[in-house]
């Protein structure tokens, strides 16, 4: 699945050129509205398209799951170094995202912003909780600073806006829940590197991924 | 500390102008100025090289006087010793040059040009080092990289100042310099830090960075001391406290930043471990949001900066996932539809535009009165536009009060239409309260077209209101 990665680097965006290949025609243009429509400063905080509206565009089967995820894998394998297709099946829609570099990283997101993120992510995906209260994230970041509670609260709206995370409304007190799209935000160099420094040595990146169980991940979305 | 008792350090602003000494300090400065002028003109610009030619001739007479080498006896030997001396040097300045320069030199009482040697003054000496002393600092200055330079001149104004006000010389605003530059040089660290954190080589810099930190620390304390001491003024210890602030940030910013580095250069020394800590991570995520000032824990976008090295293979591309944001596509076809739109556009008017003002009410407080006169002005306004009342009003205002019929036949005529008329404004004016009228017993006959109905409508008089004889 990751031939992809053995392609010299230069070659850069001319795979997406090659993208004809993986896609019937159909399907070339499900993938240009599902990249219009990602574009949050098109659809505000509803990125993506409904997984009805794209299985409509594709022609096949509401219930024909196989040619859908056949679809979404093909988009990966062809495309994987720049852009991601992911399913979010809780909301039920299908978005884009994009690989951004280590140095342009730093401008999209505040350190402070990134390191709840983390938090968030580590919460739900290695512990296994469905939400995170913004008590409990308050209790552990708080520390004394002035302001802290007003500072945390405008990192979570700064990742409210890029859709990672979102208010879980089943639960009397405010909390959090990561979306799909904060589940697949960090890559896998950054866990490395930041796990890398928390147990000051280094680690193999299956080791890492295991740890955040990324790998069920990659496994489910194979299977799938 | 003996020194402590002096009085205020010796600087020229200071002291009194009137002094021969001050007038004395300020020529030296004025000659230093007619031998940099010749040095400034645009060719120098250009090719600074002719400056440090002139400073060379400069430092062999200086030489030559100090007794280090055999003095100048006149232009040609100063010519082949310069060639001599500076034989790096590809184009030696001519004996015309050398000429020129001396003259330069001697104009300015630099120099005393005697029959068999040539001599330096004690104010070209003077000055001569100064000029050397100033060369030599900026290029001290300009050796440094541009986070050291700020640093290192911190360090230099301390050590001007050691040499200078602790002398009893005032070296200048020397402390307030030194903090100054001690911020300047935070600032650029600050705004570099993670630029340095992303170079792969930058350990030699930050260890340097650090180094020169930690001693400006030690001076800048010394110094704060001495001062603190001296000068009790609540300027000073203003100046002590910015200075203290910010030393003590900049050695902590140093310090983090060098010890980031170290952990994450050990980190790749250490064999690939195969357990993770499940709390070590918890501790390290809560301790990435905010760290201490001083501590080695790296921020994410420290990580990412990290990451930018690309130790690990593809590391620097990898750095996060975000959701696609692209501006909305425009193709040219929709750019010439717009352009074709603007050029061809006509403003549609088929319907006038209707738009209805709200009314507007104001709540003002006022008098019955002069409602009420302002009332009867316009009743009577109108009253006036439709029967013509100026002829009887003159005539009354002419002559006061009159009988009526005489008013009637007087003010126009005896005719028959002109009464009709006449009566009609007398009958206005009364029903306005311009005019009032009185019975009386007799009244005399004037010659008329006309007959009163009733001879007893004609025993009245009228007159004006406000009464005129009131």
């Amino acid at each position: 699945m990751m031939m992809t990665n053995d392609l010299p680097f230069d070659n850069t965006l001319m795979m997406m050129n090659s993208l004809k290949g993986y896609l019937t025609t159909e399907e070339e243009l499900a993938f240009m509205q599902l990249l219009f429509s990602s574009s949050a400063s098109i659809k505000g905080a509803n990125y993506g398209l409904a997984k009805k509206d794209l299985v409509k565009m594709l022609g096949i089967n509401n219930g024909d799951d196989e040619a859908f995820h056949s679809f979404i894998n093909r988009l990966n394998a062809a495309l994987s170094r720049y852009f991601r297709v992911i399913y979010d099946a809780r909301r039920d829609r299908v978005i884009v995202m994009m690989h951004v570099t280590a140095k342009h990283a730093k401008s999209t997101l505040s350190s402070e912003a990134l390191a709840i993120m983390l938090y968030l992510f580590y919460h739900q995906e290695v512990l296994g909780h469905e939400f995170t209260l913004l008590h409990q994230i308050l209790v552990d970041f708080g520390h004394e600073s002035l302001n802290a509670n007003r500072k945390l609260k405008n990192n979570i709206d700064q990742l409210k806006k890029i859709g990672a995370v979102t208010d879980f409304e089943s639960v009397s007190e405010e909390a959090f829940m990561l979306t799909a799209i904060g589940v697949h935000m960090f890559s896998e160099s950054f866990l490395r590197r930041t796990t890398e420094f928390a147990q000051e040595t280094q680690l193999s990146k299956e080791e890492v991924m295991k740890f955040f169980n990324r790998y069920n991940l990659h496994i489910e979305e194979e299977n799938e | 500390m003996d020194k402590m008792d002096v009085k205020a350090p010796i600087s020229i602003f200071t002291s009194n102008y009137q002094t021969a000494e001050f007038m004395k300090s300020m020529r030296d400065l004025a000659s230093l100025a007619g031998v940099l002028k010749e040095l400034s003109t645009e060719k120098m610009y250009d090719s600074p090289i002719e400056i440090i030619r002139f400073l060379n001739v400069i430092q062999l007479i200086n030489e030559a006087s100090l007794g280090i080498k055999d003095p100048i006896d006149n232009e040609e030997i100063l010519y082949y010793r310069y060639q001599s001396t500076y034989s790096q040097d590809n184009e030696p300045p001519t004996l015309a040059q050398i000429t020129r320069m001396l003259t330069i030199l001697e104009r300015n009482n630099w120099i005393i040009k005697q029959s068999r040697q040539i001599k330096m003054r004690d104010r070209g000496k003077n000055l001569m080092d100064g000029l050397i002393r100033m060369g030599n600092d900026a290029l001290a200055y300009y050796l440094q990289d541009d986070i050291g330079r700020s640093l290192f001149q911190a360090r230099r104004d301390a050590e001007i100042s050691a040499a200078y006000d602790d002398q009893g010389i005032s070296g200048g605003n020397k402390i307030a310099s030194m903090i100054y530059n001690v911020e300047e040089a935070i600032k650029q660290l600050e705004e570099r830090q993670l630029e340095l954190l992303a170079d792969r080589n930058a350990l030699p810099q930050l260890e340097k960075i650090n180094q020169l930190m930690l001693e400006l620390e030690t001076k800048l304390n010394e110094r704060l001391q001495q001062f603190g001491t001296v000068e009790e003024s609540t300027k000073m210890s203003d100046l002590m406290r910015r200075g203290t602030a910010a030393i003590s940030k900049g050695t902590s910013l140093s310090l983090s930043l060098l010890t980031k580095y170290i952990r994450f250069v050990n980190m790749q020394l250490t064999p690939t471990a195969d357990t993770i800590s499940p709390e070590k991570v918890r501790q390290f995520i809560l301790a990435m949001h905010s760290p201490q000032a001083n501590s080695n824990i790296p921020t994410a976008h420290d990580i990412l900066s990290f990451m930018e090295q690309n130790q690990y293979e593809q590391e620097a591309m990898d750095g996060l996932w975000v959701p696609v944001k692209f501006a909305a596509p425009i193709g040219p076809q929709d750019i010439t539809d717009a352009i074709y739109y603007l050029q061809t556009y006509e403003p549609k008017l088929e319907k006038p535009m209707s738009h209805q003002l709200e009314d507007e009410y104001e709540e003002i407080e006022m008098d019955v009165r002069p409602i009420k006169e302002a009332l009867q002005d316009a009743s009577w306004k109108m009253t006036q536009s439709l029967i013509d009342t100026e002829r009887i009003e003159n005539y009354l205002t002419e002559h006061g009060e009159t009988e009526m019929e005489e008013l009637i036949v007087e003010s126009s005529s005896n005719k028959w239409h002109d009464a009709i008329l006449s009566l009609l404004a007398v009958s206005a004016l009364t029903s306005n309260n311009k005019v009032e009228q009185q019975p009386i017993e007799q009244a005399k006959d004037y010659e008329k077209q006309w007959e009163w109905i009733d001879d007893d409508d004609k025993r009245f008089t009228v007159r004006q209101y406000p009464y005129d004889d009131e």
